[in-house]
């Protein structure tokens, strides 16, 4: 942190301010969004509006308040999710003026418009859902949602300030680097499998189940381990240096502790106790439909499902802005007294 | 590349769109293949194709031509409750919603009702295949068909200590509200269906002759007198099968059958427990009949130290199967017990025979809730005891409304019901009675076997004490527990 100087400063990327703020509103939108996805899904409200993009013959914006607060709850839900998604997308659209504005980096101005793409396939996949009312549409929107969510986050990060201050140690990349990127896309597998968990159709066979929910578990043992091994090569002598990790790899380690702890609420909420024989207190445990805790208990493992995404990317992000192949480093070091 | 793969994914896996069909009993046909010696191929296709022209398919099902002919089965011919159960899960335009079994049940109890839903392996005990018509928990007695305000019970406040759950809570909301009565009568359906298939496998094909067909639509043009003589076979079932299920429709006649509506309108034990009963009963007599009931307990007419133990913790070395294992198991001449024997089976639907054990009576936890608002009994402070009842008819929009509440004191009725109308399809048998067998338990002797029962799971009263280690381990988890 205090190695850097004015100097180096002044060479970093100005501007893009509001971008950067544009993409934080983004990114603190899909997060409820997601959440309220997970309740269309954990109340399984996906179809409680039978058309789209219209709500029950209305223009979507003009669905009656009165109807839609008070009606039944997974119409709320519904109709809530489309409203709330129909907000990031014209958020989306604001980050892309911003960009084409005010960011100079062309690479990130299109990534802005991809993210801008990306939400717009997300809410066509949501409506063809409806449309041809399609359980497995459902689930690769369930699937999607949290790389939409992933790549918001993406855009935030490289559009921060510290991202574009060239004061940073670089350190070699070396198989660390790639581990978080191992670490990312692992989480993103136990999504997809979580996903098909939730919207197993009710004529899968047990065993299909039955071994989707052995993979999830041991894909959720994979994940934590390797949280582990990034946790703590990261503190090693090499990588003491580097910035903005120190928090975040402790902010995935207890959302996986969490996440851990409510998968195995969700399975306790769905599927009823473990050893129900063994004790008065789980013998006398009964399971509610559209319990409120269930309903926090089932949605909220999937929503800290798509945060611990979402932090490992900007983990690996930020490894990766730190890093480079001993190639690179000798082409620095032999430029660096031209530059 | 994470995009490419979620597409693997749904590639490989999700994209199996079958049209949705009940799914044929297979198991059956097993067995009957077994025991007949015969291909029954064929014979399966034509039940099927009977059973669809019947009842319709999982999407548009329908209560079979002869019931609906007749004004008898109009309680049970509700087209309503079915188009809202069944087809896939979502609102109409109208903001009727519908798909609600496939909403709430299906996950476990399967498309079919045949308790092979996705979950179903990884459950304990299994859900529930409801083809058989057997159903554990229920006023009506063993062998009685449950009335719809028994399974409305069961679907309202679910089976404790299963993943069976209370759909209590959809009562809370004026929108749901008729949801449960809709799902117990679906649940009615499916069980109709599955009778009727299992019936038309078990008895009508063994009298058909070879050339005989029992069912085919080609039949209608080329031969419409075979094609009616299969139809009467097919309704002669249907009518009989309904038949069982209108005796406990309404209640009155399988009222007067259960020992235990019976027992509750002639007594008024079932209102108090055992703590106002040692304080309310004079002298030793409290004392005199835990005695008594502990003497019965492990006596050899009600005999249930035989399969619950002395301390009533379970006998583990007792072991049994319930009926819808021993179906496909012992009476298809496989041994639940050789894994090499049953495996094979699995792809026909076999869930793992899993022994079913007696229940631990000293967890004070009962599976069975059972009210007594079916009952001609008119005492209010019976009903205040009881958790909140579940009628077909209550349209409750009382937001706030307690609707779960597992009385403690519903546990009296609940061992009361285990003991009189027994745990049909699985093996705790209902007591022999004086009234009906010479040497059977007199009245009082049922409430001495009750209130022992109950000391077991009282740890206040001079209930027999828990043994060994077992104790200890249970105190640790009632204090992790509390
Ligand atoms: C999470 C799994 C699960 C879900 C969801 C579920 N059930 Fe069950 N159900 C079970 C299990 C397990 C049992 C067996 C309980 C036992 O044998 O003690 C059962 C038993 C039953 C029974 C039989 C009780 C008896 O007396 O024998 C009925 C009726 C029933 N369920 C209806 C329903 C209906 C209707 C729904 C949907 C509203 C539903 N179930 C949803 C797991 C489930
Ligand atoms: C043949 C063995 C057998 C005998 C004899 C027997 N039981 Fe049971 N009992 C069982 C089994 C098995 C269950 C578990 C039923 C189930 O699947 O829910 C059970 C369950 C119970 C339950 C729990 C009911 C509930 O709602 O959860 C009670 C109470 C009970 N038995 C009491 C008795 C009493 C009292 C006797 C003697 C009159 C007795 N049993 C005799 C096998 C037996
Ligand atoms: C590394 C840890 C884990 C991660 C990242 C994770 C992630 C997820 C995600 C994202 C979903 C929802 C997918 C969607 O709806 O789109 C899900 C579903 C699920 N997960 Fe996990 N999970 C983890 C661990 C566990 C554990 C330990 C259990 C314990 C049993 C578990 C049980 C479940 C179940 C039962 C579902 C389905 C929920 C439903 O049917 O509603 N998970 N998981």
């Amino acid at each position: 942190m205090s190695d850097y100087t004015a100097s180096n400063f002044s060479a970093a990327v100005s501007g893009g301010k509001w971008v950067h703020r544009w993409s934080w509103a983004v990114a603190l939108t899909i997060f409820p969004l997601i959440w309220v996805g997970g309740l269309v899904t954990t109340q399984d409200a996906g179809m409680a509006v039978p058309d789209w993009p219209g709500t029950y013959g209305y223009n979507m914006f003009a669905y009656p308040v009165s109807a839609w607060v008070y009606g039944p709850f997974d119409l709320m839900v519904e109709h809530g999710h489309r409203l709330l998604g129909s907000l990031a997308g014209f958020l989306v659209i604001c980050l892309c003026i911003a960009a084409w504005i005010d960011e100079p980096r062309r690479w990130v101005r299109w990534l802005c418009v991809g993210l801008l793409a990306a939400i717009v396939a997300q809410g066509l996949l949501g409506g063809a859902r409806v449309v041809f009312d399609a359980r497995t549409l459902a689930m690769i929107h369930g699937c999607t949602g949290p790389l939409v969510f992933a790549l918001a986050a993406a855009v935030v990060t490289v559009t921060s300030s510290w991202w574009k201050r060239d004061d940073k140690v670089l350190v070699s990349r070396g198989w660390f680097a790639w581990m978080t990127v191992g670490l990312f896309l692992a989480t993103v597998v136990q999504l997809a499998l979580g996903a098909q968990l939730r919207h197993i159709q009710p004529w899968a066979s047990p065993g299909f189940f039955t071994s989707l929910v052995h993979t999830h578990l041991t894909m959720a043992l994979l994940v934590l381990v390797m949280a582990i091994v990034v946790l703590a090569v990261s503190s090693t002598e090499q990588y003491r240096d580097l910035q903005g990790i120190r928090g975040l790899r402790l902010g995935i380690f207890g959302l996986l502790v969490v996440q851990i702890l409510l998968g195995c609420g969700t399975w306790i909420a769905n599927y009823a106790l473990p050893l129900a024989g063994s004790a008065p207190i789980l013998s006398r445990y009964t399971i509610e439909i559209q319990g409120y805790w269930e309903s926090w208990i089932v949605t909220g493992h999937q929503a800290t499902g798509s945060l611990i995404i979402v932090s490992a990317l900007v983990f690996a992000l930020r490894v990766w802005r730190q890093t480079k192949t001993t190639q690179q480093f000798d082409l620095s070091i032999s430029h660096r007294p031209t530059q | 590349m994470p995009c490419l793969f979620v597409l693997l994914l749904v590639v490989t896996s999700g994209c199996n769109q079958k049209p949705v069909d009940f799914v044929s009993n297979q198991l059956l046909s097993f067995r009957m293949e077994r025991e007949l010696r015969e291909d029954l191929g064929g014979r399966s296709i034509e039940v099927a194709n009977a059973l669809r022209f019947a009842f319709g398919t999982p999407d548009l099902p329908k209560w079979p031509d002869i019931l609906v002919e007749s004004s008898r089965y109009h309680s049970l011919t509700d087209q309503k409750s079915l188009a809202r159960a069944s087809g896939p899960v979502g609102r109409n335009f109208d903001l009727v919603e519908v798909g609600l079994f496939r909403k709430q049940c299906a996950q476990c109890h399967g498309i079919s009702g045949d308790g092979f839903g996705p979950t179903a392996a990884l459950l304990d005990p299994y859900p529930r295949d409801f083809r058989r018509g057997t159903f554990k928990f229920k006023n009506a007695f063993y062998g009685t068909r449950p009335s719809v305000e028994d399974l409305i019970q069961t679907i309202t406040f679910g089976v404790p200590g299963t993943s069976m759950p209370a759909m209590a809570n959809l009562k809370r909301s004026k929108h749901y509200a008729d949801d449960i009565p809709i799902l117990a009568r679906y649940v009615r359906f499916l069980a109709i269906r599955g009778e009727v298939e299992r019936e038309l496998m078990m008895d009508t094909i063994r009298d058909l002759d070879s050339e005989d067909v029992l069912f085919d639509t080609n039949l209608q043009e080329t031969s419409p007198e075979a094609f009616k003589n299969g139809l009467r076979r097919i309704n002669e079932v249907i009518i009989r099968v309904a038949d069982r299920w209108m005796l406990s429709d309404g209640l009155k006649e399988s009222q007067s059958q259960s020992p235990f509506n019976a027992f509750v309108a002639r007594h008024d034990f079932a209102k108090s427990d055992l703590n106002s009963d040692s304080k309310s009963m004079a002298g030793n007599l409290f004392q005199e009949s835990l005695e008594s009931g502990r003497a019965l307990f492990e006596g050899s007419i009600a005999a249930c130290a035989q399969c619950h133990g002395k301390d009533g913790t379970g006998d583990p070395k007792w072991k049994d199967y319930d009926e819808w294992t021993k179906d496909w198991t012992i009476r298809a001449g496989i041994n639940p017990m050789a894994r090499a024997e049953w495996k094979p089976l699995k792809q026909l639907g076999l869930l793992k025979p899993v022994a079913a054990f007696p229940r631990n009576l000293t967890l004070q936890a009962y599976r069975g809730i059972p009210t007594i608002d079916n009952l001609p009994i008119s005492d209010s402070s019976l009903h205040d005891s009881l958790p909140e009842k579940a009628s077909a008819e209550e349209t409750s929009s009382r937001e706030d409304a307690p609707v779960l509440k597992h009385a403690k004191s519903s546990s009296r009725l609940a061992i009361l019901r285990a003991v009189l109308n027994g745990i049909e399809g699985s093996p705790m048998p209902a007591a022999a009675l004086a009234a009906s067998t010479d040497g059977g338990l007199r009245d009082e002797q049922i409430m001495d076997l009750v209130r022992f029962v109950e000391s077991l799971s009282n740890s206040t009263n001079s209930a027999p004490a828990l043994t060994g280690g077992k104790a200890a381990g249970l105190a640790v988890l009632m204090g992790a527990g509390q």
